[in-house]
């Protein structure tokens, strides 16, 4: 038996449907259909421990997990912003670990809190799973995936025609017709067909924000009196018209003002199935994702901070929070020898009828499959040694991992520290009450009995002259006020003895549409002319 | 030192990228570097003669990187080994106008490679000439997306073949003049290598392909001051 998922067979599920049959559907149908929906993944999810993500199967993992030796890690980019503090941009956007993932089936089941205490924290799972969360589930589904908010399955028609080729300069209403006259879908076009939209005024005025090549350009529309009169004159059938209700013409402020409604024109492709493009729905609509830390910047981190050691014994590395398996794939896909030390409290990191954790799991799938593949015929006319890196795992919280006595062997030993600590309250990685916000819900409290007690562990841990790596952003508890994660962290650290040493800015996936330094994102840099959030890493020195 | 000589060293053992992290060995004149390709299927081992660098061993991660980064160089190069604290840290190259540091790379993060312990008998020999290289470098282009070809060897017929299977394919089959003894049941390697080891090593006369019904082949090349020996691992489907 394997413990970890594998791709998920969507496409065996009865809500396996077209966009065009979504749009198709009454709105009684749609609902029914979202219900089928949340029922077949939810169950998928429970019995096969199959959560709404592609996945991969277990030879594709592999191939995957191979790549992780030789893939470069020259991942140091120079911060040109002028900040100080800064020593560095990480970017890395590569995906081969991600199936790292697919080992710890409850990460979709993080709950994700926001505001100053853990309650009322969801999990993507809780949307799919909580019978209380039913009605918000199907409005969800009504907006992201029939209206097609996150533009999954249709783009608005442009007046550029190398991003619809089959415009031929027609305004909206022309288009429309010439649509229906069967002048524009033709050819290698006879499979796409047109949807109305109803927008704000101002989302016209904001076409081309975000994209200096579509500057000058703007989207064929309609009004609502259009609209109605190609409606009355059968020019756009109930299928085109299913997301606009009565078309109405305008909306009002909350101070009487009235604004124009528009009506986009977006086409799509009638054969194009709902999945996977409503997987990344699930991902952006449904809570949010707890997200893995990525293996091959551990690896970057592990070769990097470690370059000034002259040993020809195992790095020692301490992960005192090891997540979601992450740091320790990327601790075996190193080529420098490494023993990787590692904790984590989370019950469901455990596989009990094995006896191991899913970091041991995931570390000897990754070493049997990976690294020590030699040949038959290899091994009997080479000297074979093993090359796998070597790791020993515990189930302790790391504020109280100082007192197990298979831990205390570790005093004195450790080459490197790094770890992405639970920012108290904000990812609820389980329930269980070791976990670090439950035993200490108050921020006061974490910090003085997880964080100082984490951060002395490996204080006293850490050989001299070596380095920590601590990845922890404050955490937001209003407007403009947050849990002072990063700045507690750094004090302990140095009143512990280290030396501060600035911090590395990891930087975060771009989402379309947002612009990070716009938003109200603490963490936000420009780099080569964009504006990415970033993770910080500090990089602390003990003497 | 010309900077051809290093790129001809370099061509042989990185088979046209396939190979991009390797340990440079300098030893009394002669520059020796060994590699395993990762999928193991193949294990090589070049060196060059006349090398006028001092003895050091330094770890090339990324060699691609260093061919390019030399290319902006003329022929005749300054070639010197960097130190900081006992350490090799870079490879400096100099033409009269230019200078190109490439930094090192950590020796451990370098793939180790397996020493060789053994050798089986040989029971198949087939020599390279120009005509089956020719061939075989076009057959492998044709076919592409073909992985591995296959030896047969049948009643004194002996072929090697691109796209061997039990059932209806694209396949090329090329007859070769081999010294074999009794038949050769099918056995596989590497196309995508040996393609890419013959291109390299097009400089060499002739060549023999070894065969080992045990699984394992062996090609050596000797030409000027560069012999390079390649062992191609049996690839069971």
């Amino acid at each position: 038996m394997n413990y970890f998922y594998e791709r998920s067979k969507f496409h065996t599920f009865e809500s396996n449907r077209t966009y065009h049959q979504l749009l198709q559907m009454t709105d009684d149908e749609f609902c029914q259909w979202a219900r089928l929906l949340r029922h077949e993944v939810t169950k998928q999810w429970d019995l096969d421990g199959t959560p709404p993500v592609i996945g991969k199967d277990k030879s594709d993992i592999i191939e995957s997990f191979k790549k992780l030796k030789s893939n470069p890690v020259d991942f140091l980019k120079r911060d040109l912003t002028g900040d100080e503090h800064s020593l560095g941009i990480i970017q890395n956007f590569n995906k081969d670990a991600s199936a790292v993932n697919q080992f710890f089936p409850t990460m979709l089941k993080t709950k994700i809190s926001s505001g100053k205490t853990a309650d009322g924290g969801l999990s993507i799972y809780d949307h799919f799973a909580d019978p209380t969360l039913e009605d918000t589930f199907v409005k969800i589904m009504r907006r992201a995936v029939k209206k097609d908010s996150m533009y999954s399955w249709s783009r608005s028609v442009v007046n550029k025609k190398d991003e619809n080729p089959f415009w031929n300069g027609q305004d909206g209403y022309t288009f429309v017709k010439d649509v229906y006259n069967g002048k524009v879908f033709i050819g290698e076009w006879s499979n796409l067909d047109i949807a109305i939209a109803r927008v704000k005024s101002d989302t016209l005025d904001n076409y081309g924000t975000f994209n200096q090549a579509y500057i000058g350009f703007g989207n064929l529309y309609l009004t609502g009196e259009q609209v109605r009169e190609l409606r009355d004159n059968g020019f756009l059938n109930s299928t085109q018209l299913s997301n606009v209700g009565d078309v109405p013409d305008y909306y009002e402020l909350a101070d009487g003002t009235r604004k124009s409604y528009y009506y986009l024109i977006r086409w799509y492709d009638k054969n194009v199935g709902i999945f996977p493009g409503i997987l990344q729905v699930f991902r952006l609509s449904c809570g949010q994702p707890a997200v893995n830390f990525p293996a091959l910047t551990a690896k970057w981190i592990y070769e990097n901070y470690t370059s000034h050691i002259k040993q020809t014994e195992p790095l020692h590395i301490y992960d005192s929070s090891s997540g979601w398996g992450g740091r320790i794939i990327g601790a075996m896909s190193s080529r420098k020898k490494i023993h990787y030390i590692g904790t984590d409290p989370n019950p469901d990191a455990f596989i009990p009828e094995l006896g191991i954790s899913r970091y041991e799991y995931v570390a000897k799938f990754y070493n049997d499959n990976c690294v020590d593949d030699y040949s038959d015929v290899l091994s009997g006319f080479f000297d074979i040694t093993s090359n796998a890196n070597t790791y020993e795992l515990f189930q302790d919280g790391s504020e109280h991992i100082s007192k197990n006595p298979r831990f205390q062997k570790y005093k004195g030993k450790l080459d490197l520290a790094f770890t992405s600590p639970p920012y108290f309250n904000r990812e609820q990685y389980s329930q269980d009450e070791k976990q670090s916000f439950m035993a200490y819900s108050e921020y006061d409290d974490w910090r003085d009995n997880f964080l100082r007690p984490t951060l002395t562990t490996i204080y006293e841990y850490l050989k001299n002259d070596r380095y920590i790596l601590w990845n922890i952003a404050d955490i937001k508890i209003g407007a403009n006020t947050y849990y002072p994660l990063e700045q507690d962290s750094i004090d302990i650290l140095t009143e512990l003895g280290c030396e501060y040493k600035g911090k590395l800015k990891m930087l975060m996936t771009r989402m379309v549409g947002l612009d990070p330094s716009k938003s109200g994102i603490k963490n936000s840099v420009i780099h080569e002319g964009k504006a990415f959030k970033f993770e910080p890493i500090f990089v602390f020195r003990k003497p | 030192m010309e900077k051809n000589k290093l790129n001809r060293f370099i061509q042989k053992y990185t088979l046209a990228g396939l190979i991009e992290s390797v340990k440079w060995e300098s030893n009394s004149g002669t520059l020796k570097t060994s590699f395993i390709s990762d999928d193991k299927s193949v294990v090589g081992i070049v060196k060059m003669g006349e090398f006028d660098g001092s003895d050091s061993i330094i770890g090339v991660y990324d060699t691609s990187k260093l061919v390019k980064m030399t290319s902006v160089l003329g022929n005749d190069v300054d070639f010197q080994i960097q130190d900081f604290d006992g350490k090799a840290v870079s490879l400096k190259f100099k033409d009269k106008s230019t200078s190109v540091n490439y930094m090192l790379a950590d020796l451990s993060v370098i793939p180790s490679v397996p020493d060789l312990k053994t050798l089986p008998n040989f029971d198949v020999k087939i020599k390279l000439d120009s005509t089956f290289i020719n061939t075989f470098i076009k057959a492998k282009s044709a076919l592409a997306d073909e992985n591995n070809f296959t030896f047969i060897s049948k009643n004194g017929k002996s072929q090697i073949i691109l796209g061997h299977s039990n059932i209806n394919t694209n396949r090329i089959t090329i007859d070769v003049d081999a010294d074999v003894e009794g038949d050769v049941n099918p056995i596989s390697f590497s196309a995508t290598y040996l393609k890419e080891i013959l291109v390299a090593n097009k400089d060499a006369n002739d060549a023999t392909l070894n065969i080992s019904s045990q699984g394992l082949s062996h090609i050596h090349f000797e030409v000027d001051q560069y012999t390079s020996d390649y062992y191609l691992v049996q690839i069971k489907s």
